[in-house]
């Protein structure tokens, strides 16, 4: 059973549930795009560096 | 251990293991994150915001996880010279500080609509702020000993000093009056208060976040590692042209 009063703000999805979410998955794939594109670059020159 | 601190056998593990761990990471964070919003009931006191504790409680343990293999990396990097701690310690930093961030946050986000406040100077929400400090301290310490072509020493001291810090953020709720909870899972003694039906997406957000965190440092290990190459090729030609 629901406990009246607790947490039943009518704005929660979108003040606060739906921006953690956002916050969330933007921090995560941006961190992993980073990461990704750092990698990607260094083994790129590093090959082109090896064949000169 | 000694034998995957060969940076060539390193890299042949962990260009096979980077794309298995990223998609596994991704796969898995897409599952919980989904049930944790739409397949899942919500609290009977939290009510809908429940559904923050599965972005907030997987980013805050991989934010002090993060800060323990931070400083076993630089522990090993002081004592053995391993040739990846160093490596393997720059690269957890900034996934532990993001994962922090996240943590603080998306704690802040529930902290709102439940305590009525978004931050309060509590216990466990101070050591988790000091805990971001303290990476973002080891990253600018970091890459200035780096851009000095030094050897990484004050950055692994600092890291081992913040050690003490874990203990705190994980006692503070006990030690102090908090207004942050108690927790609800115990990994010493493997249960938890927490019902199955809010368990089931909670494990799987730690499951696929934790894969995310390993992708990362992955990543960043080989990108350190080839620039490594790099220099040290620079600096091998710019002898012999001299």
């Amino acid at each position: 059973m629901m406990v009246e009063g607790v947490v039943t703000r009518p704005d929660l999805w979108v003040n606060f549930i739906w921006p953690a979410y956002a916050i969330t998955l933007v921090g995560l794939i941006g961190l992993l795009a980073w990461a990704f594109l750092s990698m990607r670059n260094a083994e790129k020159k590093a090959d082109a560096v090896k064949r000169k | 251990m000694h034998r995957f601190a060969n940076p060539a056998r390193f890299l042949r593990i962990a260009r096979i293991a980077t794309p298995i761990v990223a998609l596994l990471g991704l796969a898995l964070t897409a599952a919980g994150l989904w049930i944790g919003l739409f397949d899942s009931p919500p609290d009977y006191q939290q009510g809908e915001s429940v559904r923050i504790m599965y972005v907030h409680v997987p980013a805050a343990w991989l934010g002090a996880g993060g800060y323990l293999s931070l400083a076993i990396a630089s522990a090993t990097a002081l004592i053995w010279r391993h040739p990846l701690a160093t490596i393997a310690a720059r690269a957890i930093a900034p996934a532990g500080a993001a994962f922090t961030a996240i943590c603080l946050v998306s704690g802040s986000l529930w902290g709102k609509p439940t305590w009525g406040t978004y931050w309060v100077w509590d216990a466990r929400l101070t050591s988790m702020l000091v805990l971001l400090f303290l990476y973002l301290g080891y990253l600018a310490l970091s890459a200035s000993e780096a851009e000095k072509g030094g050897e990484q020493r004050g950055a692994a001291i600092l890291a081992l000093v913040g050690v003490i810090n874990l203990p705190i953020i994980k006692y503070s709720v006990e030690w102090w009056n908090t207004l942050h909870q108690g927790s609800s899972i115990s990994v010493v003694n493997a249960s938890s208060k927490i019902a199955p039906e809010l368990l089931k997406p909670l494990l799987f957000s730690v499951a696929g976040f934790s894969f995310l965190f390993a992708a990362i440092v992955l990543m960043r290990m080989r990108a350190m590692l080839a620039q490594q190459r790099v220099d040290a090729r620079s600096r091998r030609m710019a002898e012999a042209l001299a």
